[in-house]
């Protein structure tokens, strides 16, 4: 389960004020997650789940590092193309020989990076 | 696994068990009375037929029927108002008790190890709540199986005219059934089946007289039809408790279910469940009142006549008598039991037996023999309209005046004769039976009829109890389509959500059977709903349920559902289901990280807890709440307002913790908050707090707790000449006086101290929250055990300072020192330090109106466990040493000079 700790992945630039909530709709989908990325060769996993208003949307990656997209309008193009965008992200931070694989990602550049792209593709 | 403890096709025949009305007259009631039970629970335990029976269907071939069970209910009984009902839903739910939780291995599907779960092996409170939420069911128009099929009429031998009564009843009865408009209760067909019920009680009345009564009635009503039941062949005093007592069990079940006996009040109350729901209340007073100034009523008093009245599936608020109506002569009663009296006294097992024996009569010469004939003629109604379609299209023609044009809704009103409804009893009394093909295909007949005519509730009932039908005869292969769509049209299309919930009770267990545990997952959560709380709780935690249970099990979707149950359990006023659902929840969420969902749980654990005075278990939840120590990796992410709630919380409880649970005697409890960094400790000994201030001063000590670097091996050096100097030679192992102690000196051995020097002992305090703390009081915890023959000092042998308090700002450090001075000799352990912690005033905002402002202050401690350097525990060894000169406290600069300088000189 050590996937989970990448916590910092869920960026949402919007709405602060359910933050539990939206942290266990992204767990709950976490199951389908498990479950569909067997079915498919590609990674990224479009809709996977959906409660009330939000859809939560998945990439897995090739070392089945779970990236997980809570939304609640539809931006399929966006999505894919931030999730993209921030496995590439991933990867050229955890070349980083001081970053732990599997570690909570500290990094002032990593999340500038999430933040822009949140922006461009997410928001715009 | 939340299991039932029935089969789903035991509890689909338990839930369409043919149905028997009881009237019974007073005497007989009376008779039975004495047994301290009426007549309807005299004969419930002996319901269900154990051996097999058969019933000829309409072709005359024989099918068995295994374990018939039939249901007997007082004619005069109704099923409670809905407000009612919710009470007593909700009261169930609450009193029913639960099993611990069974440990479970769950494999989840893409990780590598399995998850060990407590998971709750049955929900019998959700089983509790099913059966009542079935018993307490209004019969409905568009079906039949909670009709009456059959009235039994009881009278006692005893009476005056039994005979007479008999007629009077019987009579009673029809006129109840052929009132116009028809009230309750209704009845399956307009000729059902009457049967004639003599008690004699063996004890008092005469057997000849009773025998030649039974003859009367054999012969007026025909002797498949009468029986003559011997009871109380034991005098009420021979109390024999070795029987067993099988009416106990359904006994519980009317204590809840009894409306207004005062034993459903008392049994939830025992459980210590709060009850929120006021709303309710004002109608349990008005019944109350009213069942106290009414006289008994017998069934054939005038004012009886039921006033309830069913239009579209809504109920008229009954007044208050009806409902005292159901147990006319319990409410009047004060001395009936209230569940710790013996049942049946008066029975003996030979008593027992002919009960069970007059049902099974009852059931095999009288009752098959009526259903065989019902269905023939049914069946040949039936197959004459499919014979004469102008009749079929005459009766279409006739309906067609009532149907609203292109409407969905269930507006088709058809004539208690219509042919499709015809079609539909047949049906119904073939799945009652165990004719499960033959109700198959009236059902599906039906449903196509109903279908054309656009009779959406009468279809979406026809098509339900088609798939059933079809289950229970093949379970193995059953329209699942049928379920889904008729659960849809009934909560869509007609908008009836008790017929939906049956449905879904009814499905889900289907689809479970067949192992389908998303389908059913899907189906409960598609009864939750905003309105009511309980019911949605309910089905979010089965929904849970199949979801670990499911073959793939989905852990997280699980504990998501069981946390949105607990959620609803919480707002439903079950506050010990909320509490056990966030918990079950939280096995999953533990320690994985997701700390904002953690902190929630956490609250809501704590939160309920506390309201349901589990302190300890509060206590604990609020406490990881805080408690940063374990999070240091991540700290947490919630927000400054969110922390004040949290800490606020955790005083709170804390405070009444200490004062209701907690035991004075052991000390004071460990607070999570401020966190002390144990590694930067630091003991002086026997030097002076503060620099001398005055100048030309100077302390006569190398150390103090501001120097840094300290050049112990220069000292150490001089302190082995020193005493090599004064005895001459050097103890084996010299070990140097250590005056300042940290994490990196070595601190396996007790330091010692002089007498009445100080020994300063420096902490570092943090505050991990956003929120700013305040400490107060803060000292040192020891004890202190005076070595032997020391005289017993009036004044304390060990003065301590306190330390005033300070202002703990959010995510501040602060050095706080604290002294002890050892009056004489003795061993000194400190354990702890000691302090009172409290919100900051003026950041405790607007506290609410009634409250004292006064922040709450918490008194704790926290151990020394690990907080002092290197484990030592810090045990200083106060030594009284007269023939060492210690060095003095403080000195003028040039003494202390003179003094050092002499003993560096005495050395070679």
């Amino acid at each position: 389960m050590f996937e989970m700790e990448f916590a910092p992945a869920n960026k949402e630039p919007k709405k602060e004020d359910h933050r539990h909530l939206n942290q266990f709709i992204a767990h709950a989908a976490l199951d389908l997650v498990d479950e569909s990325m067997w079915t498919t060769s590609n990674m990224y996993l479009k809709l996977v789940d959906k409660f009330n208003e939000w859809y939560v949307s998945a990439f897995v990656t090739a070392g089945r590092i779970r990236l997980i997209c809570l939304h609640d309008v539809k931006n399929d193009d966006g999505i894919k193309n931030f999730f993209m965008e921030m496995y590439e992200t991933y990867i050229k931070h955890s070349m980083n020989p001081f970053y732990q694989p599997n570690s909570p990602i500290k990094s002032a550049a990593f999340e500038k990076k999430a933040h822009f792209y949140g922006r461009k593709y997410l928001t715009g | 696994m939340a299991q039932c403890k029935l089969t789903p096709h035991e509890f689909i025949q338990n839930a369409f068990a043919p149905q028997i009305a009881i009237l019974c007259s007073e005497d007989a009631d009376n008779l039975c009375l004495k047994n301290n039970l009426r007549f309807v629970e005299l004969i419930q335990p002996f319901c269900r037929l154990n051996n097999e029976t058969r019933i000829a269907d309409p072709a005359g071939n024989t099918v068995p029927i295994r374990n018939l069970r039939v249901v007997f209910e007082d004619m005069n009984r109704r099923p409670p108002q809905p407000t009612l009902g919710k009470k007593l839903l909700n009261e169930v739910v609450g009193t029913t008790p639960w099993d611990r939780p069974v440990t479970k291995t769950i494999s989840a599907s893409g990780t590598r190890s399995g998850l060990e779960l407590e998971l709750q092996s049955t929900t019998p409170w959700f089983e509790a709540w099913r059966d009542t939420f079935l018993h307490v069911q209004y019969p409905s128009d568009h079906e039949f199986t909670k009709h009456y099929i059959a009235c039994i009429v009881v009278v006692a031998s005893t009476s005056e005219n039994p005979m007479d009564q008999l007629n009077r009843l019987s009579q009673y009865q029809h006129q109840q059934q052929h009132q116009t408009p028809a009230r309750f209760p209704k009845w399956f067909s307009p000729n059902i089946l009457k049967y004639y019920l003599l008690i004699h009680d063996v004890t008092v009345g005469d057997l000849a007289k009773s025998e030649q009564i039974f003859e009367q009635m054999c012969s007026m009503y025909g002797s498949n039809n009468c029986h003559l039941l011997q009871i109380n062949s034991r005098a009420t005093d021979q109390m024999d408790v070795h029987l067993p007592d099988p009416w106990t069990q359904f006994l519980i079940q009317r204590a809840s279910i009894d409306p207004s006996g005062g034993s459903s009040s008392e049994a939830s109350s025992g459980t210590g469940t709060p009850r929120e729901d006021v709303s309710c209340l004002p109608s349990r007073v008005t019944e109350g009142d009213t069942t106290d100034c009414c006289e008994p009523i017998h069934p054939l008093s005038p004012t009886l006549s039921p006033p309830a009245e069913e239009k579209n599936g809504t109920f008229d608020v009954m007044p208050a008598v009806e409902i005292s109506s159901d147990v006319p002569v319990m409410v009047n009663k004060p001395t009936l039991p209230t569940g710790t009296t013996h049942h049946g006294g008066c029975l003996t097992s030979s008593d027992v037996d002919r009960i069970r024996i007059f049902v099974h009569e009852f059931c095999v010469r009288s009752l098959i023999p009526h259903v065989e004939r019902q269905i023939r003629y049914l069946n040949e109604v039936v197959t004459n309209r499919s014979r004469s379609k102008s009749l079929l299209s005459a009766t279409r023609r006739w309906l067609g005046g009532n149907k609203s044009p292109g409407a969905a809704t269930n507006s088709v009103i058809y004539s208690p004769e219509a042919t499709e409804l015809q079609t539909r009893r047949l049906g119904d009394l073939c799945f009652m039976f165990g004719l499960y093909e033959l109700a198959y295909n009236s059902f599906h007949t039906a449903k196509n009829d109903f279908k054309s005519d656009q009779a959406w509730l009468y279809f979406a009932g026809a098509q339900e109890m088609a798939a059933l039908a079809a289950f229970m005869h093949n379970s193995a292969d059953y329209p699942k389509r049928y379920l889904e769509s008729s659960l849809q049209t009934y909560l869509s299309v007609c908008k009836v959500y008790n017929f939906a919930i049956r449905s879904t009770l009814l499905s889900t267990e289907v689809l479970k059977h067949c192992g389908e545990y998303g389908e059913a997952a899907m189906m409960f959560i598609k009864l939750t709903s905003e309105e009511s709380d309980l019911l949605s709780a309910l089905m979010l935690e089965q929904a849970a349920h199949c979801f670990i249970n499911a073959r793939r099990p989905l852990p997280r979707k699980y504990a998501f559902h069981m946390t949105l149950a607990g959620h609803r359990f919480g707002k439903a006023g079950q506050r010990s289901h909320s509490l056990r659902a966030y918990k079950q929840a939280f096995q999953i969420y533990a320690t994985r990280g997701w700390v904002l969902a953690e902190d929630h749980i956490h609250f809501t654990l704590g939160k309920q807890a506390h309201h349901l005075k589990q302190l300890t278990e509060g206590l604990a939840a609020y406490n990881s709440l805080v408690d940063q120590r374990t999070k240091q990796a991540a700290p947490s992410q919630q927000s400054p307002t969110q922390q004040m709630t949290y800490s606020r919380e955790f005083i709170n409880t804390y405070h009444q913790y200490i004062q209701q649970e907690w035991d004075s005697a052991s000390g004071l409890p460990c607070l999570p908050l401020p966190l002390i960094d144990s590694q930067a400790t630091t003991i002086l000994l026997g030097s002076p707090q503060e620099a001398p201030t005055s100048p030309g001063w100077t302390a006569a000590s190398h150390v103090s707790l501001d120097s840094g670097a300290i050049a112990n091996d220069r000292w150490f050096a001089l302190e082995r000449e020193l005493v090599t100097e004064t005895q001459g030679t050097l103890p084996i192992v010299f070990r140097p006086n250590l005056q300042l102690l940290n994490k990196d000196t070595p601190n396996t051995q007790s330091p010692m101290v002089p007498v009445n020097e100080p020994v300063l002992v420096e902490l570092i305090m943090s505050n991990p929250l956003a929120v700013s703390l305040m400490i107060t009081d803060v000292q040192l915890v020891f004890t202190f055990k005076a070595s032997g023959d020391q005289e017993m000092a009036s004044d304390p042998q060990v003065k301590h300072s306190m330390f005033k308090g300070f202002n703990l700002p959010a995510g501040a450090q602060e050095k706080v020192r604290l002294e002890l001075y050892p009056a004489c000799t003795g061993q000194i352990l400190i354990t702890g330090v000691q302090y009172k912690l409290s919100l900051t005033p003026d950041l405790v905002a607007a506290p609410p109106p009634g409250s004292t402002a006064v922040p709450v202050v918490i008194e704790g401690q926290q151990s020394s466990q690990g907080n002092f350097p290197s484990s030592t525990k810090g045990e200083i060894r106060g030594k009284k040493e007269r023939d060492r000169e210690g060095f003095p406290l403080t000195s003028p600069h040039h003494c202390c000079r003179g003094l050092v300088r002499g003993d560096t000189e005495r050395g070679p």
